[in-house]
C-alpha cells in the first residue's frame, strides 16, 4: 500500500472556499480506482496548515504521484494555496477498505472542520509515523513547493511566531548564563519589595534589580496615603468616622474605575489591604498618623496617612523586611530583555545592563516584574492616549518609563487598559511634582477644603474622582487653581503644623488671618472669594451643595475660623492604570489567555486593577497586596 | 563557467590557509621575544630630559642613574590604601601626562602575565588585563586634565587608591560613602555646610530618598549630575568641583 501525502498551507479567509472545493473532491472520489482511504487533517497549531493523506493500492506511479493529488493541488491553487509539499511513501498502515462515501467518519465528515476534531493531529505526530523505518520502505519527493515562488510573491509572507525558529528573528538565547538566581524581582518600589520579602521569607534567594541609582522608584516619592477598610489601629472606630467594609471599598473601586476593573484583582486589593498594612506595621515598624481621611471617589473614611507623610514611610519598612529575609537590591541594574524560548515555555532569564557590563541571569524559580508605570514615557503615553500631550508635567520620577512592558509584550504577555492615564489634579503647578503640600488638596476634601479658580469661584464637587477634578481645571483654561483650608482641618486630614510651616517657608502654602487677606495675597477678586466661602459655609450647615452636589458630611468644617491657607495646584500625569495582564495569582497572562510559566507581575506595571480611573490611596494597597501574592507564588515555583 | 570559478576559490582557500599558518607562527615568535624582554620599555629619562637635575625639586639630593629605578630606591611605591594625599606619586604621574599628548605607562611600569608593576622595584600592584590597563590609562589622563572630580582630587595629590581602597580599580567599580566621608565627613558636618540659606529643606546631602550613594550625583571620571533636578527642575543647584 502507498500513502500519498499533500501538505498545504492556504491563504487567510479562504476556509469556506476550501470546504466547498473539498466537498466537490469528496463527491467524485469513486472515479479514482485504487484509492483505499482519504484523510484530511488540520494542523491544530497552525490553523491554515492542512495535510491530506491518500491511501492507494499498489497501482500508482510513486515518482509522479496520482492524478487525484494533481487535481487537488490545482484546485487549491485557485483558492489561494500558498505552499505545498507532496510525497509518496510505502506503508503498511491504513489497511482499511475505502467505503464509498457513506457513513464512515473517516471520509464522510472530513470537510466539516468542527466535527473533525478527533482528526486534528499535529504535524509532529504525523511526522513520527512517517519516519518509522519499519513501516516506510520507499519515499519519493514529488513536487516540493512548485507554486511557492509565484503565489508567495502574490500573497506576501507573514511573521509566524508559532514556528520553532521564530526566536531567531528576534534575539538568540544566550549560550551561557553568568549567574543563577531563584527569584529575580525587577523594580524596588512597593510591589517589588513586598514580593522580595515574601519570596525571601519562603527561602528563595532573591535579587532585586533596580535601574536607577537609588532604590524605591516612584514609591519612595509617593504621597504616602493608603486605603484600607480597617487596620490593627482601628482608626475609623477610634475617631468615630462611620462604617466601612471590604465590600464597600470594592464597590467604590469598581465604580471609580467605571467598571473596567478586573473584579478578582479588586477583590485581592480590598480584602488584602488591611492585612498588608498590619504586616508593614508589625514586621517593618511602619507608623501611621492618628488621622483618617475620606478621599475623592471613596464613600468612607479609609485613607491612612503614614507618619512620614510620603511613600518613604512605607518603602523603608518594606525594604527592612525584604533585607531581613535576604533579598539584595542591585542599583544601576537595568534589564534589557526577558528570555523565553518559545510561546509555551517558561521565562528563562533576563539580560541586565550593569555598571560592569552585560549579564545574563538565569531564573530558577520565577521572575517578578514590578517595574512601575510609564508616566514619564512621553512617546508611549501618547501612543496610547494622544490627549496626554507632552506639555503635561508628571509627578513621577524620571525612571517611570515603559520599556519593561515592551519586553513582556515581546515574549507574549498581554496588556490592557493602556490608554487609561491618570492626571493628579493637585500637583505643584510649575514642575508637576507631588510634594508634601500637594497632598493636602487630596486629603482635605473630607474635612471641608474647597477648590477655587483664579476668580475665587468653586468649579467642581471637591469629592469627585481625580479625572473629573483634573478635567474641570483644564476646562477653566486658567492655570493654576487653589485649595483653601484652615488650621482646624490640618491635623484631621493627616497633616501637621510642622509641614505647614515648611510649606510656607518654601512658598508653597500661603497663610492669611482672614479670607480677604488670603484673596489679596492670591491676587484674586476679594469679593468673589469671600462670597464663595460664605456660600460654602452655608451649604455645610444646610447639608447640601446646590452648585455641585457635593455629598456633605458631618466631619466637614466650615471656613469660619482662621488662620486660612491656600496652596496652588494643577494636573500632572500621575499614574498609568494600564499594563500587563495578570490573573488573581499575579501570574502574567499571554495574548492567548494562558499563563506564562514562572512569570509574575505586580503594581503599576500591571493593568486592570483600577479600571479607567484609579482612586487615590488605592495604589499602595494594590502594590503591596499583589506584590505579596506574587512573592508567595514565585517562591513556590519549582527551581 | 563554473569549473574555473571553483578552481579559483580552491586556490584562494589554500593560499589563505598558508598565510594563516605563517602569521600564526610570527605572532608566537613576537610574544616570546616580548616576554624575554619584559614589556616595560625601560626608556631612559634622558631620552626626553637633558639632565635629571632639571626636573627635580630644589634642594633634592643628586640622582644617579637614568631610569625610574633611580627614584624607586628612595620613593618606595606607596602600597598603603590610606585616603590621604600622595605628593610624590601624584606629581610624577601628573608631570608625565602632558596636555593633549596622553600618557605612556610602560616607560616606568611593567605589565607581564597580567601583573601590573613598577620597573626594577619588585612590586606588583595587582592583576590587570590589557583592556583594563587601557581603561586605567584613560582615567589617569582624565585625572590629570579633566574638569571632573578626578582632576579636582589630582590638584590636591589624591590618587586612585585614596578612593578605590581595595585593589586596582576596574571598569564599573564604585566608591562607597564611607570612603568619601573619611575626608569629606562626618556627614552631619557636610550637611551643615551644604544647607542652603534660602531653602534649608533643599539640602542635597539630606535627601528625602534616604541614605543614597554619593556617586548618585558625584561622578569622578565624568561630569557630575544633580539628581534632584530629575524631578525638581526649578531648583538652582550646582555641584562645585566638577
Amino acid at each position: 500500500m502507498y500513502l500519498e501525502c499533500i501538505k498545504v498551507r492556504v491563504n487567510l479567509n479562504k476556509e469556506k472556499e476550501l470546504k466547498s472545493f473539498l466537498d466537490g473532491v469528496f463527491n467524485n472520489l469513486e472515479q479514482y480506482g485504487g484509492l483505499v482511504r482519504f484523510e484530511f487533517y488540520k494542523n491544530s497549531l497552525v490553523p491554515l496548515d492542512y495535510i491530506i493523506h491518500l491511501y492507494w493500492k499498489e497501482d500508482i506511479n510513486i515518482t509522479l504521484g496520482s492524478p487525484l493529488s494533481y487535481y487537488i493541488i490545482e484546485g487549491l491553487q485557485r483558492i489561494g494555496l500558498i505552499n505545498h509539499t507532496m510525497w509518496v511513501e510505502e506503508t503498511t498502515i491504513g489497511d482499511m477498505e475505502y467505503n464509498k462515501g457513506d457513513t464512515s467518519e473517516d471520509t464522510k465528515n472530513y470537510p466539516d472542520f468542527k466535527n473533525n476534531v478527533n482528526k486534528e493531529e499535529t504535524m509532529a505526530k504525523k511526522d513520527e509515523i512517517k519516519d518509522m523505518p519499519n513501516k516506510i520502505t520507499r519515499r519519493g519527493f514529488l513536487k516540493a513547493g512548485v507554486s511557492a515562488g509565484m503565489l508567495a510573491a502574490a500573497t506576501g509572507l507573514a511573521l509566524d511566531l508559532t514556528k520553532k525558529d521564530a526566536e531567531a528573528a528576534v534575539k538568540t538565547l544566550p549560550k551561557k548564563w553568568d549567574e543563577e538566581i531563584d527569584v529575580v524581582v525587577v523594580g524596588s518600589g512597593f510591589a517589588g519589595l513586598a514580593a522580595a520579602s515574601e519570596a525571601g521569607k519562603r527561602g528563595a534567594k532573591v535579587v532585586i534589580l533596580e535601574k536607577m541609582p537609588t532604590y524605591g522608584g516612584n514609591s519612595i516619592i509617593n504621597g504616602g496615603v493608603y486605603a484600607a477598610w480597617d487596620s490593627k489601629l482601628h482608626l475609623r472606630q477610634k475617631l468615630n468616622l462611620g462604617n466601612d467594609s471590604p465590600k464597600q471599598h470594592f464597590d467604590d473601586t469598581l465604580k471609580g474605575g467605571d467598571y473596567y476593573n478586573i473584579p478578582v484583582l479588586v477583590k485581592n486589593l480590598t480584602e488584602g489591604s488591611a492585612d498588608a498594612l498590619n504586616w508593614m506595621i508589625e514586621e517593618g515598624g511602619c507608623k501611621l498618623r492618628e488621622a483618617l481621611t475620606r478621599a475623592g471617589g471613596h464613600s468612607a473614611y479609609r485613607t491612612h496617612t503614614v507618619a512620614e507623610g510620603v511613600g518613604r514611610g512605607f518603602t523603608e519598612p518594606l525594604r527592612k523586611i525584604a533585607e531581613k529575609y535576604g533579598a539584595k537590591i542591585r542599583l544601576n541594574n537595568e534589564i534589557t530583555w526577558i528570555w523565553r524560548k518559545d510561546t509555551e515555555g517558561p521565562v528563562l532569564g533576563v539580560e541586565v545592563k550593569t555598571p560592569k557590563g552585560k549579564r545574563n541571569i538565569k531564573i530558577k524559580k520565577a521572575l517578578v516584574l514590578a517595574s512601575g508605570g510609564f508616566s514619564r514615557d512621553i512617546k508611549m503615553r501618547q501612543a496610547f492616549n494622544p490627549s496626554v500631550v507632552p506639555e503635561y508635567n508628571s509627578t513621577n520620577h524620571p525612571g517611570a518609563t515603559g520599556e519593561c512592558i515592551r519586553f513582556a509584550q515581546a515574549i507574549g504577555a498581554d496588556t490592557l487598559h493602556m490608554a487609561f492615564i491618570q492626571l493628579y489634579p493637585f500637583a505643584e503647578p510649575e514642575t508637576g511634582i507631588l510634594d508634601n503640600p500637594a497632598v493636602y488638596p487630596f486629603n482635605g476634601v473630607g474635612y471641608g477644603l474647597i477648590y477655587v479658580d483664579k476668580n475665587g469661584k468653586r468649579f467642581v464637587n471637591e469629592l469627585e474622582r481625580r479625572d473629573v477634578c483634573s478635567m474641570a481645571q483644564i476646562k477653566l483654561g486658567q492655570k493654576p487653581t487653589y485649595s483653601i483650608f484652615n488650621e482646624e482641618m490640618v491635623t484631621k486630614m493627616g497633616g501637621t503644623m510642622e509641614e505647614i510651616e515648611k510649606g510656607i517657608a518654601k512658598g508653597r502654602f500661603i497663610k492669611a488671618n482672614t479670607i480677604e487677606e488670603l484673596a489679596q495675597k492670591l491676587k484674586m477678586p476679594v469679593n468673589n472669594l469671600v462670597e464663595t466661602v460664605k456660600k460654602h459655609n452655608q451649604y455645610l450647615k444646610d447639608g447640601k451643595d446646590p452648585d455641585f452636589n457635593k455629598p456633605i458630611t458631618k466631619a466637614m468644617i466650615p471656613l469660619e475660623k482662621g488662620p486660612f491657607y491656600a496652596v496652588a495646584q494643577w494636573p500632572a500625569v500621575h499614574h498609568t492604570m494600564g499594563g500587563i495582564r495578570i490573573n488573581e495569582k499575579a501570574q502574567v497572562i499571554d495574548i492567548w489567555g494562558k499563563v506564562i510559566p514562572k512569570f509574575y507581575a505586580a503594581g503599576e506595571v500591571t493593568g486592570g486593577v483600577h479600571g479607567s480611573n484609579r482612586l487615590g490611596s488605592n495604589a499602595i494597597p494594590d502594590c503591596v497586596v499583589h506584590g505579596r501574592i506574587a512573592g508567595i507564588n514565585a517562591a513556590q515555583e519549582k527551581a | 563557467m563554473k569549473k574555473p570559478l571553483l578552481l579559483f576559490s580552491f586556490i584562494f582557500v589554500i593560499l589563505f590557509a598558508i598565510t594563516l599558518a605563517f602569521t600564526k607562527g610570527d605572532v608566537f615568535a613576537q610574544a616570546k621575544k616580548q616576554k624575554a624582554k619584559a614589556p616595560s620599555k625601560n626608556v631612559s629619562c634622558l631620552s626626553c630630559h637633558d639632565k635629571i637635575s632639571n626636573v627635580l625639586p630644589k634642594n633634592h639630593k643628586p640622582v644617579t642613574g637614568d631610569t625610574i629605578a633611580s627614584c624607586n630606591t628612595c620613593h618606595r611605591p606607596d602600597m598603603s590604601i590610606k585616603a590621604e594625599p600622595k605628593p610624590y606619586a601624584s606629581t610624577i604621574h601628573r608631570a608625565h601626562i602632558k596636555e593633549g599628548k596622553g600618557a605612556d605607562c610602560m616607560i616606568c611600569h611593567t605589565h607581564a602575565n597580567n601583573r601590573f608593576g613598577l620597573y626594577k622595584s619588585g612590586v606588583s600592584f595587582g592583576r590587570l588585563k590589557k583592556d583594563e590597563l587601557e581603561n586605567i590609562k584613560n582615567i589617569f589622563i582624565s585625572w590629570a586634565q579633566s574638569k571632573n572630580i578626578d582632576a579636582t582630587h589630582s590638584k590636591v595629590d589624591i590618587m586612585c587608591s585614596s578612593c578605590h581602597d581595595k585593589k586596582l580599580p576596574l571598569t564599573g567599580d564604585t566608591v562607597e560613602n564611607d570612603r568619601c566621608l573619611i575626608c569629606h565627613g562626618p556627614l552631619e558636618d557636610l550637611q551643615k555646610r551644604s544647607e542652603p540659606k534660602d531653602f534649608p529643606d533643599r539640602n542635597p546631602h539630606k535627601s528625602h530618598l534616604g541614605d543614597i550613594a554619593c556617586t548618585v550625583c558625584h561622578h569622578s571620571h565624568k561630569a557630575s549630575t544633580v539628581y534632584c533636578l530629575g524631578c525638581h527642575g526649578n531648583f538652582k543647584m550646582k555641584i562645585p568641583g566638577g
